[in-house]
C-alpha cells in the first residue's frame, strides 16, 4: 500500500465491485459504534443546564451555547494548564522518541553481552504494576527537590519500558544485511542508527509519538501528587479539582467538566490526525531493494 | 555474599531515606503570626474554589500573610494527603473530611487545637466531635452537613398525602401511597448496595437507636436497634419502594424531577442543585426534618473541620486564619459564599441564616444530628457495613446474621 | 527486503543462523563483537538510568513493604512498620475477596484479549487495505474512543446500559425483549465491562497493526493474488505470519494492560454487585488507598507481578519471539 490513493490491482472486478460498498457499509456502522461517546461529549460541552439534565436525554443541544466554556476560562486558568500539559506532554515525547529507540535499536540489532539481560529489565518495567509505587517515588522526588518542577513531571515518564518493546518489535523488520552493508562501507552505530535505521521505522515513530504524546497529556494520578502548585498543574489536574464534587454531579455530565474534557482531547486528535499519515510512508516505500 | 551485602545496603538506603522524611520534625512554633509569611492552604471541591476569594479579604486585613490555596477534588484528596503526609509535605492549614481526620491524628500528622482559643460550646456538639480524636481535639468545625427529608408536595397531593411524615410508619405509608395513588416508579430514594451505602442508612439507625460505634469507640452493630433497622430499611427495597440496584453515578434530583422518586433523605447542596437545574420544579417540593423513630429524629452529622499540620512552620499565623474562618462573622460569609451550613452557633443569628423557614429546619435537624466517633480505620469499618446492608438488601442474608458478621470484623479494626 | 521479511514469517530463527554464518569469520566478526558490546550499553545507558533511578526505588521499596505490616501510621514513621515475613502472601491466598478478584481479572482477560486483538486486526485490514478513500476519516472516529476522557467515557456508557431508560433497553424493548439490569446482575455486569474495554483498547490496536501492515512489501501481497490466493489465505498465509512481531507487541500490551485493569470497573461498578466486577488491581487499590493496608496491598502487586510475567514469558515462548 505504497501510494495510499493508488487504486488496488483489481484482479476480480466483479467480486470487488460488490465488496466495495460493502466494506464500506461496515466501516461507518463501526464508526458509528466507536464515534458516539465522542460525540457526545462533543455535544454536551455545548449544552444548556436543562439539556444536560433532561430525561430522556437530549442528543441535540436544544440551545447551542458557549458558556460551559467561558464558565471554565473564568473559573480555572486553562491557558497555564495547556501551556503545563504541553510542555510536559512534548518533553516526555522527545525523550521517549529517542531513548525508546535507542535501546530498542541495541535489543534488536547490536547482540551485545548484556542484551538478554537488559531486556528482561525491559520486560519487568512493563509488568510491574504501577498504582502502588507513587509513594516511594514522591518519597524520593520530594528528596530530590523536584516536587513542583516540569522536571518531576516529565523524568519518571522519560523512557517508558512499553516505548522500547515497540521500537525493538519494528526494528527486528529492518533487514540486517542493510546494517552490515553499512558497517562494511565504514559507517559508524550512530550514523547507521540516526540515518538508516530511524527513517525506516518511521511508521512505529508516529505509533511511539501518539501512545506517549496520549499517555503524557492524560495522566492524571502522578501530576496530581506531584504537584502542589496549582501554577504546575496540568490540565487533568485542574479539571479534576472538581470533577467528583457533590456539588456538581448531575447525571446528564457536567457541562463545565465536558468542556474541559473536549478541551483536553482536541490536541491529541490533531496529533494524531497528522502523524497518522506516516503510517503510509514506511519501510515499503524506503526503497530497500 | 556479594547478593547479601546488596540487600542490606539496599535496606539501609531504603530506611534512612524513609527515616528523613519522617524526621521532617514537629520543630517549635516557628514564625510568630506577625511575621512576613506565605501559609499554604488545602481545601477540598467547593470549598476549594471558593476558598481563594476569602484568603484575599483576608490578605487585606493582614498584609504580612499571603496564602496560597490548593484546591483538591474529593476523590483524589485522600491519596494526595497520604503522599503529603508521607513526605512530611502536608500543608499548614488542611481541610479534613469527617472520615479522614482519625486517620492523620492517629499518623501524628495533625497538631492538637487550643481548646482554649476554640471552645466546644461555640459549636453544634456532632461537629465538635467530627474533630475529636482519641480525647484530643484535632479539628476545629469548619462547617456541618445533615440529611433531611425532600418530597414532592404535588405528588403528595395526587397521592392524597396531606403533611409531611413525622413518624418512620408514616414514612413507609407515604412512600406506598405516592407509588400506589400518583403511579410513581419509587415511593422514597434510599441506596441499596454498594459504597458509602451506610451515608443512606446512618439516619434509620440513629433513628432507632442504634449506631456503629457507641460514644466509646465500642463497637455495637448488631445491636437488636441496628437490627430492627436494618429490617425496616431493607423492608423499603423488598417491597418494591426503592429501587433495588443503584446504576454507576446515580443522581437522585434527575429521578425527583421526574417523579420516579418523590421522596429521598439529601444534604443541604442538593436544594441548590435542584433549584439550579430545574427551575421548572420550583413550588412543587419542599424539606422536612427526618422521620422520627423510638429514638426520634436523628439525622447523621457530615462536614468538614479545619486542621494544622504538626510540622507547620507557621502555627500561629494558621490558627488566626482558622479562628478567622470559624468565628460566628466569617462563617456567616462563608454561608453567603458556599450555602455551607455553618458550625457555629452563633453564625446562625444573622441574616437570612435567622429568618429562612428551611434553614430552621436544618438547624433543628443539625442540633440533634449524631456522627461517628473518629477511628483510623473508619473507611474500612464502615465499608462492611456497606456489605452487610448490600447483602440484607439483595436477599441473600438476614439482618442478624449480617450484622453479626459486621459485628466481628470491625472488632478486629478499632483499637 | 522481501525474501528476509517472507524467511522471518516463516522461521525467523533459522534466518538468524543463516545470517550470522554468512557473516564473515574471525577478525571482523570479534571486532565487530566488542563494538556491538561498547555500542549496545551505550545504547541502553539513557533508559537503564532513568530506570534506575526512578523506577528501582520504588519498585525495591514496595517489595520490602510486601513483608512488612505496613499501615497508614508508618507513613510517617516507616521504621516502626514490623517485618512480619510472608505472612501477607499466606494471607492473600486464603482472603476469599482476592481469590474472586483473581478469578474476575482471569475472566476479563480470557474473554478480553482475543477479542480486543481480533477485532483490532479486523479494523486495521478494513481501514488499510479494504477502503481506500476518507481514510483519515475513518481513522479518526476508530481511534476516538481511546482518546476520550473516561469521565466522559462512563457517562455515555451509564447512558448505554440503564437498565430503564438506556440504549440498550430501549433497542430491546422495541424488539419486544426484556433486558436484565446489565450491570446490577451478577452475571452480566462483567460482559458488560468486558465489551467496554473492547471498546475503548480497539484504536490502540488498529493503530499498532495499521503501522506493522505498511511494513509488509505490497509485492508480497500482489504475487500471492496472482497466484489465486482468496481474502481469507492471504490473510492466513501472508498477512499474520508477516504481522508476528506487532501480533506479539499487541498481544503483549493488551494482556498486561487487562491484567492490571482498574479505570472499568473504578467507575462503573466499584466491584459490585457483590464483586462480581472486583479485579485485583481495583481489589489492590481499595486495599492500599482506601483502608491503608499498604504491605498487604503490595503484596498483592507482586502476587500480580508474578503472573504477569509467567503469562508474558509464556506468550513470548508460544509466539516464538525471534530475538532471544
Amino acid at each position: 500500500m505504497s501510494a495510499p490513493t493508488a487504486p488496488a490491482p483489481n484482479h476480480r472486478p466483479r467480486e470487488a465491485a460488490l465488496r466495495k460498498p460493502l466494506l464500506y457499509l461496515i466501516a461507518c456502522a463501526g464508526l458509528l459504534v466507536m464515534a458516539t461517546p465522542f460525540l457526545w461529549m462533543a455535544l454536551s460541552a455545548f449544552k444548556t443546564k436543562k439539556d444536560l439534565t433532561a430525561s430522556p436525554p437530549v442528543w441535540i443541544p436544544s440551545h447551542w451555547t458557549l458558556g460551559n466554556f467561558t464558565e471554565l476560562l473564568d473559573q480555572l486558568d486553562m491557558p497555564r494548564f495547556f501551556l503545563n500539559s504541553l510542555i510536559v506532554a512534548v518533553l516526555v515525547t522527545v525523550c521517549n522518541l529517542l531513548f525508546c529507540s535507542m535501546l530498542g535499536y541495541a535489543l534488536a540489532k547490536l547482540r551485545f553481552s548484556g542484551r538478554s539481560k537488559i531486556f528482561g529489565v525491559v520486560l519487568a518495567a512493563l509488568m510491574v504494576p504501577g498504582n502502588l509505587m507513587v509513594l516511594p517515588l514522591y518519597v524520593l522526588m520530594n528528596q530530590m527537590g523536584l516536587i513542583d518542577t516540569y522536571a518531576g513531571l516529565v523524568l519518571p515518564f522519560a523512557a517508558s519500558a512499553f516505548g522500547v518493546f515497540l521500537m525493538r518489535q519494528f526494528m527486528q523488520g529492518v533487514p540486517d544485511e542493510l546494517l552490515e552493508a553499512a558497517r562494511m562501507d565504514g559507517a559508524g552505530e550512530w550514523y547507521i542508527f540516526f540515518r538508516i535505521v530511524l527513517p525506516l521505522v518511521k511508521p512505529a515513530l508516529a505509533t511511539l509519538t501518539i501512545f506517549t504524546f496520549l499517555g503524557s497529556w492524560n495522566n492524571f494520578i502522578w501530576p496530581l501528587i506531584a504537584t502542589n502548585d496549582p501554577g504546575k498543574y496540568t490540565l487533568p489536574v485542574a479539571l479534576a479539582t472538581f470533577a467528583n464534587d457533590p456539588n456538581r454531579t448531575v447525571a446528564g455530565g457536567n457541562g463545565m467538566l465536558m468542556a474541559g474534557s473536549l478541551l483536553v482531547v482536541v490536541p491529541v486528535l490533531l496529533v494524531f490526525a497528522v502523524l497518522q499519515r506516516h503510517f503510509t510512508q514506511g519501510i515499503a516505500t524506503a526503497g530497500l531493494k | 555474599m556479594n547478593r547479601a551485602a546488596a540487600i542490606g545496603s539496599i535496606t539501609l538506603t531504603l530506611a534512612s531515606v524513609l527515616a528523613l522524611t519522617a524526621c521532617g520534625g514537629s520543630g517549635g512554633a516557628g514564625v510568630a503570626a506577625g511575621a512576613k509569611q506565605t501559609l499554604t492552604v488545602w481545601a477540598m471541591g467547593t470549598e476549594g474554589e471558593k476558598l481563594g476569594d476569602v484568603a484575599k479579604v483576608y490578605e487585606k486585613a493582614h498584609p504580612n500573610v499571603t496564602i496560597k490555596v490548593t484546591p483538591v477534588g474529593w476523590d483524589v484528596a485522600h491519596q494526595k494527603l497520604v503522599a503529603a503526609a508521607a513526605a512530611g509535605k502536608l500543608p499548614d492549614v488542611v481541610q479534613m473530611g469527617g472520615s479522614y481526620l482519625g486517620e492523620f491524628a492517629d499518623m501524628g500528622a495533625l497538631e492538637p487545637v487550643d481548646t482554649t482559643t476554640f471552645k466546644q460550646g461555640d459549636y453544634f456538639p456532632a461537629a465538635w466531635q467530627q474533630g475529636q480524636y482519641d480525647g484530643k481535639t484535632y479539628g476545629v468545625p469548619w462547617y456541618v452537613d445533615t440529611r433531611v427529608l425532600y418530597y414532592r408536595t404535588d405528588l403528595a397531593k395526587t397521592a392524597g398525602i396531606a403533611q409531611a411524615p413525622a413518624t418512620m410508619a408514616d414514612l413507609q405509608k407515604d412512600a406506598a401511597a405516592y407509588q400506589s395513588k400518583a403511579h410513581t416508579k419509587y415511593g422514597l430514594y434510599i441506596q441499596s448496595a454498594g459504597l458509602d451505602t451506610v451515608q443512606s442508612f446512618y439516619p434509620f439507625l440513629y433513628s432507632a437507636g442504634g449506631a456503629i460505634l457507641d460514644d466509646k469507640g465500642k463497637p455495637v452493630v448488631n445491636s437488636p436497634e441496628a437490627v430492627k433497622a436494618l429490617d425496616y430499611y431493607s423492608s423499603y427495597i423488598k417491597k418494591g419502594l426503592t429501587q433495588k440496584s443503584v446504576p454507576p453515578g446515580y443522581d437522585v434530583t434527575k429521578d425527583f424531577n421526574t417523579g420516579a422518586a418523590p421522596m429521598f433523605i439529601g444534604g443541604p447542596w442538593m436544594s441548590g442543585l435542584i433549584a439550579e437545574n430545574y427551575p421548572d420544579l420550583k413550588g412543587k417540593w419542599a424539606i422536612a426534618p427526618l422521620p422520627a423513630d423510638t429514638k426520634g429524629s436523628v439525622s447523621m452529622a457530615g462536614g468538614s473541620s479545619l486542621a494544622i499540620s504538626a510540622d507547620s512552620q507557621h502555627k500561629a499565623a494558621a490558627k488566626d486564619f482558622i479562628k478567622y474562618l470559624t468565628d460566628p462573622a466569617g462563617q456567616a460569609d462563608w454561608f453567603t459564599r458556599t450555602n455551607d451550613l455553618p458550625a457555629a452557633r452563633a453564625a446562625w443569628n444573622t441574616g437570612k441564616l435567622s429568618t429562612d423557614p428551611d434553614l430552621k429546619i436544618w438547624k433543628q435537624q443539625v442540633e440533634t444530628s449524631k456522627t461517628i466517633p473518629s477511628e483510623p480505620k473508619l473507611t474500612e469499618i464502615t465499608s462492611k457495613v456497606d456489605t452487610a446492608i448490600g447483602a440484607v438488601t439483595q436477599g441473600s442474608s438476614s439482618a442478624k446474621s449480617a450484622l453479626d458478621q459486621a459485628q466481628s470484623q470491625i472488632e478486629g479494626l478499632v483499637k | 527486503m522481501s525474501a528476509t521479511t517472507g524467511q522471518a514469517a516463516s522461521d525467523a530463527a533459522v534466518t538468524k543462523k543463516r545470517q550470522s554464518a554468512r557473516t564473515p569469520a574471525s577478525r571482523p566478526a570479534r571486532r565487530s563483537l566488542g563494538r556491538h558490546n561498547l555500542h549496545g550499553w551505550l545504547f541502553s545507558a539513557p533508559f537503564l538510568v532513568l530506570f534506575g533511578v526512578f523506577m528501582l526505588f520504588p519498585i525495591v521499596a514496595t517489595l520490602l513493604m510486601s513483608f512488612t505490616d505496613f499501615g497508614a501510621r508508618n507513613v510517617t514513621h516507616p521504621g516502626d512498620a514490623n517485618f512480619i515475613g510472608v505472612d501477607n502472601y499466606t494471607q492473600l491466598f486464603q482472603d476469599d475477596t482476592f481469590l474472586t478478584a483473581l478469578f474476575n481479572t482471569a475472566y476479563f482477560v480470557v474473554a478480553g484479549v482475543p477479542l480486543t486483538i481480533v477485532l483490532g486486526l479486523l479494523v486495521a485490514l478494513l481501514l488499510n487495505n479494504g477502503i481506500d478513500r476518507a481514510r483519515t476519516f475513518f481513522r479518526i472516529g476508530f481511534y476516538a474512543p481511546v482518546v476520550t476522557t473516561i469521565v466522559a467515557v462512563a457517562v455515555v456508557w451509564r447512558f448505554v446500559l440503564d437498565p430503564s431508560d438506556g440504549l440498550i433497553a430501549g433497542l430491546c424493548s422495541a424488539l419486544g425483549v426484556h433486558t436484565p439490569d446489565l450491570l446490577g446482575s451478577r452475571t452480566w455486569a462483567m460482559p458488560a465491562l468486558i465489551a467496554m474495554a473492547v471498546w475503548r483498547n480497539m484504536g490502540t490496536v488498529m493503530v499498532l497493526f495499521i503501522a506493522g501492515l505498511q511494513a509488509i512489501p505490497t509485492e508480497v501481497r500482489e504475487a500471492a493474488r496472482l497466484d489465486g490466493a482468496g481474502a481469507f489465505q492471504e490473510l492466513r498465509r501472508i498477512t499474520v505470519p508477516l504481522l508476528r512481531p506487532t501480533l506479539l507487541y499487541a498481544t503483549v500490551i493488551t494482556t498486561i494492560g487487562y491484567l492490571n485493569v482498574f479505570e472499568e470497573p473504578f467507575v462503573m461498578t466499584q466491584g459490585g454487585p457483590t464483586n462480581a466486577t472486583l479485579t485485583v488491581s481495583l481489589n489492590m487499590y481499595q486495599q492500599g488507598f482506601n483502608f491503608f493496608h499498604m504491605g498487604y496491598a503490595s503484596a498483592m502487586a507482586y502476587v500480580l507481578f508474578v503472573v504477569i510475567m509467567g503469562i508474558t514469558v509464556l506468550q513470548l515462548r508460544l509466539m516464538k519471539d525471534n530475538t532471544r
